[in-house]
């Protein structure tokens, strides 16, 4: 246990490297995120972003490097110990319990980390807590009108909103998103990227981004990967003018 | 009870109930004992059902845990002459013990594996329920379970089943709504967003597998007193598969289909098969006439074209 000083440091990702087999996916990154930070990974296509976060989560272990949750080493944890822990992620390509509705949803989300989820011999009643965790993750999303909806019958937008609605239901600390906008129009954009805008200050945010443009408003702090080397480390602003990443960028287009 | 569903619900259990009760001064003995069989047939189907259609876990050998059960008693009954309660504390330790190797086996495995697995468990049973003979009786099996006294007649044991497949099937109804059962269903839909949410999966399938496995056990204890015998076919393959296949007829993922499932193959097997030797080929057929046209069975048709009978004309309500 830290004691009564704020751990200000929750993230720590330490020289990780991913192999699968030949393919080197992530080549030696670091990075460190301090409480209420809020940062962007950037990169082209198959640079490694999504797998840099699945090491973080404990979805696959690194082939070498470490990483620290809230001053701990989990790089051998399970994924659910580190979500118990406070961390939370969404999903590139939209991954949420289709056949249920929006509201058991983000029940099941809302109870994931207290000792409720257990329970097997009473009814699930969303009633007090867990009721108003469902309400307040709904209205920030937009989707209070559709929580007797299944999650098949949303939208591709709607889905991305729910994205987003499951994690901040399962109240991290620590929320890794992963191209929260993949796969939607100008208009539907604009709306996550507002709605990333104003989540809460206190949590601390990893926002992976295709379109940089995008990326560099929304955060303090970028890290670009490119074939699954870190090419830079910096401010938006420094990024924007760093030639590295301009190469990259063009090379991409 | 909440709008109209909930009346409806309550109706159809009402009515189902009285008939229930009722029965022993309806019909013959013949068909009370079929509506015993098709009782405890149906709570057996419910237990594959919470794996199958709640955690998407298709399970291929829920016989061999019933069976443990039922040889459980019988050897107790037959080769040991312990009084009844021995009887049935062995019945459930023998099931409860195969159930726990069983999910520790399992916790692991998903999808295809886990079918596989399950489907050697099973196997594996059949072949101990043939290979120890001293225990088992091999092939000749073990004949002669007595009821105890107060259980003795038709009448009375069908009472008896059909209070305990009440209780189980309210235990159930409850599980399933249970947080724990919500998250159940999390677990057929994304294995991978249950765990980045917190949940220990395997534990999860571990537990599932053993709340299935004493509803099973259950099932088990109350055959081997029904037909007062037990061979090794109880443990086969073929037993498990016509469990699945009940919850597919009546609907997978709603608890009551498994039982109306078993019912329909209780009495195709046993009333239709008098008139009709080639039963299993009626059965197949409607199997696939089931499958066809009715994919979630009969039950998951009937209420999901309801519920959207209900949303058209907005009467839907929150299901908690
Ligand atoms: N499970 C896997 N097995 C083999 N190769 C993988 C696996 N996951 C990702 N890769 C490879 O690793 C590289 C990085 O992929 P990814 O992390 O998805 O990139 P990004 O999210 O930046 O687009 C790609 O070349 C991809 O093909
Ligand atoms: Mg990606």
């Amino acid at each position: 246990m830290i004691g009564a000083g704020v751990v200000d440091r929750v993230l720590h990702v330490e020289n990780v490297k991913v192999r699968f087999g030949g393919v080197t996916a992530v080549n030696g990154v670091s990075f460190e995120v301090e409480e209420g930070a809020r940062w962007a990974v950037i990169g082209p296509n198959g640079a490694g972003k999504t797998t840099l976060f699945r090491t973080i989560c404990g979805e696959v272990y690194p082939t070498d490097g470490r990483v620290h949750l809230f001053g701990r080493d989990v790089t051998r944890k399970p994924a659910h110990s580190r979500a118990q822990m406070g961390l939370g992620r969404t999903f590139q390509v939209t991954n949420l319990f289709p056949n249920l509705t929006v509201e058991e949803n983000l029940a099941i989300a809302a109870q994931a980390r207290s000792k409720r989820r257990f329970v097997s011999w009473a009814p699930l009643r969303i009633r007090g807590e867990l009721a108003e965790r469902i309400e307040s993750a709904l209205s920030r999303v937009g989707l209070s009108e559709r929580r007797l909806a299944t999650v098949a019958e949303l939208s591709h937008g709607e889905q991305r909103q729910m994205e987003i609605a499951m994690a901040l239901a399962n109240a991290p600390r620590v929320l890794l998103l992963d191209e929260p906008a993949a796969g939607l129009s100008a208009a539907e954009r604009s709306v996550v990227r507002q709605l990333i805008e104003e989540l809460p200050r206190d949590l601390s945010i990893v926002l992976i981004e295709h379109d940089m443009d995008i990326a560099l408003e929304l955060v303090d702090r970028v890290l670009v990967l490119d074939n699954g080397n870190p090419i830079a480390e910096g401010t938006p602003d420094e990024i924007r003018l760093d030639p590295k990443v301009q190469d990259v960028y063009l090379r991409d287009e | 009870m909440k709008g109209p569903t909930g009346w409806v619900k309550l109706g159809l259990l009402v009515a189902s109930l009285a008939v229930g009760v009722a029965l022993p001064y309806l019909v013959d003995q013949f068909l009370v004992g079929i509506v015993t069989l098709a009782l405890i047939t149906g709570l057996f189907a419910m237990s594959i059902d919470l794996l199958a259609g709640y955690g998407g876990l298709v399970t291929l050998g829920q016989a061999g845990i019933s069976a443990a059960a039922s040889y459980g008693v019988a050897y107790m009954s037959v080769k040991a002459g312990a009084g009844h309660l021995a009887q049935v504390g062995v019945g459930l330790l023998a099931g409860l013990i195969v159930s726990a190797v069983f999910a520790v086996m399992i916790m692991r495995s998903s999808g295809v594996y886990f079918m596989m697995i399950t489907l050697a468990q099973g196997m594996i049973i059949w072949g101990l329920s043939i290979r120890l003979t001293r225990i088992t009786g091999a092939e000749n099996g073990l004949p002669g379970v007595d009821r105890p006294e107060f259980l003795s007649l038709y009448w009375q044991y069908y009472w008896f089943v059909l209070a305990v497949v009440l209780i189980c099937s309210a235990m159930l109804y409850v599980i399933v709504r249970s947080p724990f059962g919500l998250a159940l269903e999390g677990l057929r839909e994304s294995e991978s967003r249950l765990l980045v949410l917190g949940y220990n999966t395997s534990l999860q399938k571990f537990y599932a597998f053993m709340v299935s496995g004493f509803f099973a056990t259950v099932a088990g204890i109350l055959l081997v007193y029904l037909n007062q015998f037990i061979s090794p076919s109880s443990a086969h393959l073929t037993a498990s598969a016509l469990g699945v296949l009940q919850t597919i007829l009546g609907g997978v993922g709603t608890l009551v289909g498994p039982m109306i499932g078993s019912f329909i193959v209780v009495y195709l097997r046993n009333v239709v098969s008098q008139d009709f030797e080639r039963w299993p080929t009626l059965m197949g057929l409607l199997f696939i006439v089931v499958v066809l046209f009715a994919r979630r069975g009969l039950v998951g048709e009937l209420s999901e074209r309801w519920r959207a009978w209900l949303t058209r004309r907005g009467l839907a309500v929150p299901l908690r």
